[in-house]
């Protein structure tokens, strides 16, 4: 999985991972069900028939960030703990990847 | 009553505004609005700076709140505060409770506000006994309160004696009954609007009304605990378009007022910059996000599509409607702008008010756009957006200089820009 720091901005730091196929409703509920304490919320974007999906970390320690669309995912994680979460995050993601 | 209900953006497709209580907002993040405000600010030892940036809020929110109380027919006090307790979380200012506030003033303080939280996380303290960030709530506030207790515009003074940038825990403002009112005038609301529609390009796959219609469905929820809203990577406001106009105006005629005319290239060059910053970013930030990729990216085909799409969305953030008048490259791009809001705003002043006769802002976004697809290309990397990448970018200057070959500001009936490398 390829990973980029994108942003240091205020109290978070945006990173964009990439995986190898566009993360699917199921493998984002599966994120969201592994991960206690994580809230998921899905937004349809009627216009374009799109979906965007927001995974919010326990505790509000970072906001995973991703479509129906892309195999880009946004990770805007909390500055004081971003590179702690950074590797637990790609290991989660790494996980449900090929589910 | 259900504050929260009443509270809404109504968006004017056909003006590509977004409007609450008669004030059309635009959405900005907190890089622009710190850099703004301290290009402002900096000029605290030349004329009073509050007077700009704290009165021109108060003028606003009063002319607001008056409008979103007799829309929805709220004469109760404690409704009244539960509206503007509710406006000022929805527009990602912060949380704040206004309990304590009476016809005679009070105290206001609160962890979360917009500029303080966002200084204090993002730059170095500031020196101690300078005042706080908060200009912009308070004079917010004021307006607020004099709209809530249906008082005269300017009968409110107010100071902010605590900040989160001095080391405070609490941002905290003083409101009081002023004997003498301040000289302020009602806002200029929709300003001398137009309309127009959306044009779709054809030379792009890019869907100019989809993608608009995309951005105004996205999410910007404010969070609940602290009432500011994280979007793209950033932190954004929904701020009265009036009172970034109006405090640029203001601020160049004091600057020329106390220093000659000499001090107004600075002073439009500083102007300009933030327009940049903007650019680097807002819709850098933008364009590298989980919504760009949803709503934009399946139809890029070309460099030239980035500035299709950025395009497309800027009516969703209330920014007014943007047309390419031919197909952009390197070399140049030349656009429209319809209702622009900055130029909406001064044309509603008659000309013996202004000084600006162009909107510095948007010189400054549509260069910095055109160099983060053509000097960054950002199109063909993911770019990481820091001080060293500006630097590396900017550090000899603008890559790209914007015109006004037309403006409203000068008579003309309309705006037109033109976009272009920057002489060397």
């Amino acid at each position: 999985m390829k990973c980029q720091k994108l942003q240091v901005c205020a109290w978070r730091v945006k990173y964009l991972l990439t995986v190898e196929e566009p993360l699917g409703a199921h493998q984002w509920r599966a994120l969201a069900e592994e991960w206690t304490g994580s809230t998921l919320e899905v937004f349809p974007i009627p216009s374009v028939s799109g979906i965007l999906y927001k995974l919010t970390l326990p505790e509000k320690e970072g906001i995973l960030t991703g479509s129906d669309r892309s195999t880009d995912i946004y990770a805007i994680l909390l500055r004081m703990r971003a590179e702690e979460l950074l590797p637990e995050v790609m290991n989660r993601l790494q996980a449900v990847a090929y589910l | 009553m259900n504050a929260k209900a009443l509270v809404s953006f109504q968006p004017q497709v056909d003006r590509g505004t977004l409007v609450l209580g008669g004030e059309p907002h635009v959405v900005h993040c907190h890089y622009y609005n710190h850099f703004l405000q301290t290009s402002i600010e900096d000029a605290e030892g030349i004329y009073p700076v509050e007077e700009v940036l704290v009165w021109t809020a108060q003028e606003i929110a009063h002319s607001l709140f008056k409008s979103l109380f007799k829309d929805t027919g709220v004469t109760d006090y404690r409704e009244r505060k539960a509206i503007v307790e509710a406006v000022y979380t929805q527009c990602g200012y912060g949380k704040i409770n206004l309990a304590d506030l009476s016809a005679e003033g009070g105290e206001v303080r609160t962890p979360y506000e917009h500029y303080a939280y966002t200084y204090a996380a993002t730059f170095p303290p500031r020196p101690k006994g300078k005042r706080g960030v908060a200009y912009f709530s308070q004079g917010y506030l004021a307006g607020a309160l004099e709209a809530i207790y249906d008082l005269p515009l300017g009968s409110v003074g107010s100071q902010q004696v605590a900040c989160l940038t001095q080391g405070d825990s609490e941002v905290v403002w003083h409101f009081y009954r002023l004997a003498n009112p301040l000289p302020l005038k009602p806002s200029i609301g929709e300003g001398a609007f137009q309309t127009g529609s959306l044009v779709q390009f054809p030379a792009t796959r890019i869907p100019y009304a989809q993608i608009r219609d995309a951005v105004l469905s996205l999410p910007f929820i404010p969070d609940s605990e602290t009432g500011l809203i994280e979007g793209f990577g950033v932190v954004l406001t929904f701020t009265p378009g009036n009172y970034y106009a109006l405090i640029s105006e203001r601020h160049m005629q004091r600057m020329i007022q106390a220093l000659g005319k000499e001090i107004e290239p600075l002073v439009l060059d500083m102007l300009i910059e933030s327009g940049h910053v903007c650019a680097f970013n807002t819709l850098g930030g933008i364009m590298q996000s989980a919504e760009w990729d949803a709503v934009v990216r399946p139809y890029i085909d070309t460099p030239e599509d980035w500035l299709h799409g950025i395009m497309a969305a800027l009516p969703a953030i209330g920014w007014g409607i943007v047309s390419c008048t031919n197909q952009p490259s390197s070399a140049e791009w030349s656009v429209c702008l319809t209702n622009w809001y900055e130029s909406t705003a001064l044309s509603a002043l008659s000309p013996a008010q202004r000084h600006l006769d162009h909107s510095p802002f948007a010189r400054g976004l549509f260069a910095g756009v055109m160099a983060l697809i053509y000097k960054a290309r950002i199109y063909e990397r993911r770019l990481t957006f820091d001080g060293h990448l500006y630097r590396e970018l900017f550090g000899e200057g603008r890559i790209y200089q914007a015109t006004f070959t037309e403006s409203r500001l000068r008579g003309d009936p309309k705006d037109s820009l033109l976009v272009t490398p920057s002489r060397t």
